[in-house]
This record gives C-alpha cells, structure tokens and sequence, in this order.
C-alpha cells in the first residue's frame, strides 16, 4: 500500500509537472521572443549601468520610473528598429524590456490575433501595416484609445481614416509606405540604361518600352513577379487597381458592394490585358516561382523590376548592401498626365487592451511617436519618418520616389486606405494564378466575380458598414 | 475469515482507487486538451462567429447545408480524397518495399534502415522548402536539358502535376515510417513457416504473396488507417511546397477551414468543416477497420 501510495504522489507530482509545463509553454515556445529578450535585456544591463546613478533625476517626464517588459507582436524586420527604440528609451527606464511576437505575412498577424482574441491572451501592444483591422478591433473594444496621449498632433498630413474609429485615435503610423517598381540599377547601367527622375516610365506604353530595351540589350525577362506568392502575385494587379480602375472609378469597389459594379466589368477585365502586355517579358517558369526565388533573379539580374510594396526594401538590402536598388512610382496608366504615387501611412502601433501595464505601454509608445522616437525607429528600419520635423537617414533606393513625392508630382492613390473584404487579396491572389497558367481573363474575371459575392453573402454586416461609412468621391 | 476476505474487498477496492488516480491527471489532460475543444468545435460550427466579435449568433445547422452547396469547398475536399487516395496506396507499397529490401541487406542493415527512416523525422516544412529548390532549379535544368517545357518551368507551377507532386514528395518524406512499422511485422512472421514454404519449394513472388503478405496483416491495417486519417489531416507539407496553387489545384480541406476561419474570417463556417473532416475520417476509419480486421482473422 505504502508502495502504491508513494507510486501515487510521484504521480501526481508529474501530474503538476506537466501541467505547469504546459502553463508555462507560451514563451518558451516562441524563440524569437526569448531572444529577442535575451537581446533587449543585454541592452537593459549596459543601460542601467550607466544610468545608475541618476536613477531618480532622469525617471521620465511624468517622474514615473517605469519597469516592466511589453511584449510586442511585430513583423521580422521590425525588431531592430525596436530594440533601437527601447535601448533609447532605457536610459529614461532602465528595467523596460521588449518581447517579440514575429510576423511574416498581414495574414499571419490576423491569424495570431484571432488566435489571441479567442483565448483571451492579447499581447500588449501590436505593429503591423495600417488596416482595415484596427477599426474592428476598435469596435469590439480590444484596443486602447490613444487621445490622451495627445500624439496625433505630431502625424505629418495624410489619411487618417483607418488609424481612428469614430473619430478616436486607436494606432499611430511609425511609417509612411509606398507601392512601387523595384529596380536593379546596377544591371540597368550594364545595360546601358540610365534611369533617372526626368526619364523613368510616366505610363505603361512608356514601361512596356523600357522592358523590350532591356531584352533588347540582353536581359530576355526583365520582369518579375512570384507566382507562389500572394503579397507578390497580387502586388501588380493591386498597383493597377490603385492607379487605374480607381483612377477612372474612385468608388469602384462600393459600386462592387452596393452591385452598381461587378468584378466581371470590362474594366476589370482590361487589367488582365494590360498584365498580359508584361508578361511577355516574365520568365515562364514565373507561376510556381517564390520570393526567395524572385529575390535571388533581382540581386543576380536576371530580372530587374518587379511591382511590391516599398517596406520590402528591408528584405533585399541585407542580401546585397552594396547593390544599387531604385524604386520608381507605379507607371501602369494608359497616359503619363493620369499617373499616381500610391503611397500612405504604413507600420502603425496599438496598444490593445489586454495590455498588463497599459501606463507603460502608452509611455513607451508617446516616446516612439516623439520626433526622437520615431528617427531611430526609421534609421533602424530603412523608412520614411511620419513625425513632423523627423529625419531618418533613408535608403538611397528611395531618392526618385522621395523626389516626387516631395515635389508633389503626382497625386497621391492612398494605398492602405483602401479597404477590402476578409479574404479578397487571398482572392485575388488565386485568379491571378489561374490566369498565369493560361485561363481566359474573362473567366478568371467571372470566378473573381463569384467568390467575391459568395465573401459579401457570408458578411453582410461588413458590407452594410462598409457602405454605411463610405464617402463618395 | 470474514475479516479477511473484508481486508481483500478493503485492499482490491484501495488497489482500484489508486489506479483510478494514476489515470486520472491522463484523464483530465485528454478532457481539456480534446475532449472539450472537440464539443467547443461542434458548438461553434453551429454559430456565425467571425472569430473577433464577442458576440455571436446561434445558426443551427445553416453552415453544414451551405458547404453541402460550396464549390468553395467541393474542389479541396475532392483534391484532398485524391491525395489521400494515392499517398495511402505509395506510402504502403514504398514502405513494404523499404522494409523487405532493409531486411535483405545483410551488412549494415541499421545503417540502412536508419538511411530510409530519416526523411521522417525531418520537420515539413523544411521538406516543403528544399524540394521547392528542387524542383525549381534541379529538376527545371533536367527539364531544360530534356527538352520537357512543363518540368522546365517547375512542375509545381502546373495545375495538372501540382498535387501530383505533392503525393511524391509526402511519399518520400514518410515512407519511412510506415516501413518501421513493416519491418516490426515481418520479425513477427514465424520463421518455420518460411522453411516449409522451401520445403514446398515456395520461393520469391510466392513466398511473398502466399507467406509474409498475408502474415503482415496487423501491420497493414495499422498503416492503412493512420495513412489515411494522416493524408486527410495533411496541412503543413503541401502549404510549403505549393501554398495550395496555382489557383487551387492542390488545395486541401485542411488549408480551406484555415482559409475560412482565418483568412475569411468566417470561423464557425471554418470549424463545421473541421467537423466535417472529422466525420469523414471517423467513417472511413470505422470502414477500414471492419474491412482489415476481417482480412487479418481470415489470414490467421
């Protein structure tokens, strides 16, 4: 019995084991938060070792000495630009450290987020690409209000529509993004081509000749796209949508809700026209290509231009830090005098309300969105500042852009205002597959067409706010 | 006496308590970790949740009738019963042929056996990953050097072998695991049936056929039902490789209840095709079962 007794609290002491494993299974299942703790921690040490002795005078603004760690749910390239952040802001709060939650798609951030709202167990605070999900998770009250931190007042102009619900501030913007056409300027001067803000292509017939000069000059596909991918096989025919359908409809997509509008339109339809133009110039093997591929064509020069969000720059730099990378506006409108620049407020911060030290969180954040702030954020990340007065030293690959955007030039299609339907890139993503392995547009237009309307049927409440809140333009 | 046998009753009835509570922290893992997401599952396939609303709607059975007519739906679930199909069938025979051939070698036999088994234990997604490479850069330059256009533009990139391809690669990186479990049932195999066989003059193709494939029975049926309820389940693999494309041609069930619950935020839609799943797997098992564990009695 005795025996039987002792089997038994050994037991049950297992028993307590494993669940206390389990219990604790959280972060020692995500090794990028460890380390990146392990990181931020090293920086806490070596700042509070300095800072030691004016502990009490340099406690913040407010003279809170705050302590604590906020754990940050972020994208891979964000990380550094944090942790340049925090070591910043530890000289203020020494015993501030930073978890990391990473990222690697907008779809992987929704899904960690539904997985987190479902258990309960938000993470602090959040950065991610300004959405169309900050005003839903406004609405069900899982974000924080940030007015009284009175940071909105620091934001250059720009759109803010999706950063506010019902006119309360809920992210604030680290970044401003660009959609634009990569190209490889070193293979281009090889070629000799030379690119410049007086020469590069103003419209598509303009970009369709400067591809057939490439061939022309010995680079047979000189345009890229990553059919595997659905950030880079959605990211042309969304710089078309930005430039042209919106262009010539600014309410094409509520027209589409309200039914005034299809999918299946022949102005829809013309984008696979327009696409099919440079796809002569992809390489055949362009459906089952990735990005890892599409990475290695750009840096090797196999091909020069590929469509994608300017943000991505961080991605490509590191591979090759001498390469000479140029990004110039979107040029796919049938006349230079209709092109855009299709730029916006990117990479916003929120603080959700599952927040365990909701002070510090906002603390840390009204520091991030300070002038100071918001420089070593975007020096540390390859970006263009959204404080008003802040210089960052941004990545030459953005010289004409910047050019452009500082003269003014172009209007602004305001990419990341748009919103879209739960599902539609994944959609869209999936017609333009089908079309790349040779369906009729028309009946990948049709197919778009249908899912779409099968995604309205199946969220009629967001169609209905959708249309409810839409200003026509 | 009657105190002892009450000290027996006494002691069987301790001995039953403390087995009772040795299964019990078992027991009360399984309930929260299966039983109770199970039920949470089937509660939420029968509401409208969008998986961020606190609030939902109770819709009784509107999500099982609206996949019944989903398209949306119709064309994963019938890639996923090909796939599932097809790996049952490679994964058998390439793990039977793995493991006699193990069997055969007669110097380094572990060396072999742990050369077929390695791919198994290799994670997914790096398998995705590197025969992403392969078919991309090796097997597109053989493509380019045979002269065969569909292999040189990468064979994932086509609807007609996408998922073809994704049967090969889910064969080669688990046939080794159905080959252990081969290999267990061939060291079961009584070895003077095998001398009588001789004695018969019963000797390759035949010995196989009317000996060991019989005897192998308890290894075919477990290897039968968990390559299928494995195939069905099969997510992460064929996500690396072809991400589902192009378009949906090697789309499984499992990437569309992720789709749906996730990506279209339709999360009790997503789960009552996780029932779903569930229920076919659950009736294709019981059907599997009831046919093999027939087949073993009869070869006994």
């Amino acid at each position: 019995m005795k025996k039987k007794l002792g089997m038994l609290v050994i037991a049950a002491l297992m028993a307590t084991t494993i669940c206390g494993c389990s219990g604790g299974g959280q972060t020692e299942s995500k090794p990028a938060e460890t380390q990146a703790t392990q990181k931020a921690e090293t920086q806490a040490a070596s700042g509070a070792e300095s800072a030691e002795s004016t502990e009490e005078e340099d406690s913040g603004e407010d003279g809170i000495d705050y302590s604590g760690t906020i754990t940050m749910i972020c994208s891979s390239d964000g990380t550094a630009a944090f942790d340049a952040v925090l070591a910043e802001y530890q000289k203020i709060h020494p015993d501030v450290t930073m978890e990391y939650i990473i990222w690697e798609t907008v779809t992987d951030f929704e899904t960690m987020m539904t997985n987190y709202i479902a258990t309960n167990t938000l993470p602090d605070m959040y950065c991610s690409q300004v959405g169309v999900v900050e005003q839903q998770y406004a609405a069900e009250g899982y974000l924080l209000p940030l007015d009284d931190l009175n940071i909105e007042e620091n934001l250059v102009n720009g759109d803010k529509s999706l950063i506010k619900y019902k006119d309360v501030l809920y992210a604030f913007p680290m970044t401003i993004g660009y959609s634009v056409t990569f190209c490889n300027n070193d293979k281009l001067k090889e070629l000799g081509i030379d690119l410049t803000y007086e020469n590069y292509p103003k419209c598509m017939d303009e970009f369709v000749d400067l591809l057939q000069k490439c061939r022309e000059a010995g680079c047979e596909y000189p345009f890229s796209v990553a059919g595997a991918d659905t950030s880079s096989c959605t990211a042309w025919p969304f710089q078309y949508i930005y430039q042209v359908l919106y262009g010539d409809n600014p309410n094409f997509y509520a027209d589409v809700l309200s039914g005034k509008a299809d999918w299946s339109d022949p102005e829809f339809v013309k984008m696979f026209d327009e696409y099919d133009r440079l796809r002569e110039y992809m390489a055949p093997d362009t459906t089952a290509k990735t990005t890892d591929g599409q990475k290695a064509d750009f840096i090797s020069g196999e091909a020069i231009f590929y469509s994608q969000t300017a943000g991505t720059l961080s991605t490509i730099r590191p591979l090759d830090p001498e390469m000479d990378i140029l990004m110039i506006p979107s040029s796919f409108t049938a006349k230079p005098e209709d092109q855009t620049l299709i730029g916006g407020f990117d990479a916003s911060i929120s603080i959700t309300s599952g927040a365990k030290n909701p002070e510090l969180c906002k603390d840390f954040l009204k520091f991030i969105a300070s002038k100071e702030g918001c420089e070593i954020f975007c020096n540390n990340s390859s970006n263009i500042p959204t404080v008003k007065g802040a210089v960052a030293n941004t990545d030459p690959a953005f010289r004409i852009i910047l050019e452009v955007a500082n003269k003014g030039d172009l209007p602004n299609s305001a990419i990341l205002s748009r919103q879209w339907i739960a599902g539609f890139k994944e959609l869209l993503k999936t017609g333009c597959q089908n079309w790349l392995v040779g369906e009729e547009p028309e009946a990948v237009a049709g197919k778009i067409s249908e899912e779409h309307t099968r995604l309205m049927e199946a969220s009629p409440d967001w169609v209905e706010n959708f249309l409810a809140d839409y200003e026509y333009q | 006496m009657k105190d002892n046998q009450a000290r027996v009753k006494q002691n069987r009835r301790n001995a039953a308590l403390v087995e009772f509570m040795l299964v019990l922290p078992a027991l009360l893992l399984y309930f929260v970790f299966v039983v109770y997401p199970l039920f949470g599952g089937i509660f939420y396939s029968l509401t409208d949740w969008d998986g961020i609303r606190k609030t939902f709607n109770f819709i009784g059975l509107k999500n099982y009738i609206d996949i019944i007519h989903d398209s949306y739906v119709l064309g994963p679930l019938k890639n996923t019963f090909i796939y599932a199909f097809f790996n049952t069938i490679f994964l058998n025979i390439l793990g039977l042929l793995m493991a006699i051939g193990a069997e055969s070698v007669r110097r380094g036999r572990n060396i072999f056996r742990a050369l077929l088994y390695i791919p198994s234990v290799l994670s997914a997604i790096l398998v995705g990953f590197v025969f992403n490479f392969i078919f991309d850069k090796s097997l597109g330059t053989l493509g380019k050097q045979l002269g065969i256009q569909v292999m040189a533009n990468n064979l994932l990139g086509s609807k007609s072998f996408a998922l073809a391809m994704g049967i090969l690669v889910t064969s080669w990186k688990s046939a080794g695991w159905y080959m252990v479990v081969y290999i267990a049932g061939l060291h079961n195999i009584d070895q003077s049936l095998y001398d009588a066989a001789s004695v018969d003059g019963v000797t390759g193709w035949k010995r196989f056929w009317y000996v060991t494939f019989p005897l192998l029975a308890p290894s075919f049926t477990i290897n039968m039902v968990l390559a299928v309820e494995r195939s069905f389940k099969q997510y992460d693999l064929l996500y690396a490789l072809t991400g589902g494309g192009p378009g949906r041609a090697s789309e499984l069930i499992s990437m569309t209840i992720y789709n749906e619950s996730f990506t279209n935020k339709r999360a009790g839609y997503g789960t009552a095709l996780g029932v779903i799943l569930f229920l076919i797997i659950v009736a294709i098992t019981l059907f599997q079962m009831k046919v093999l564990r027939k087949r073993e009695e009869d070869a006994r």
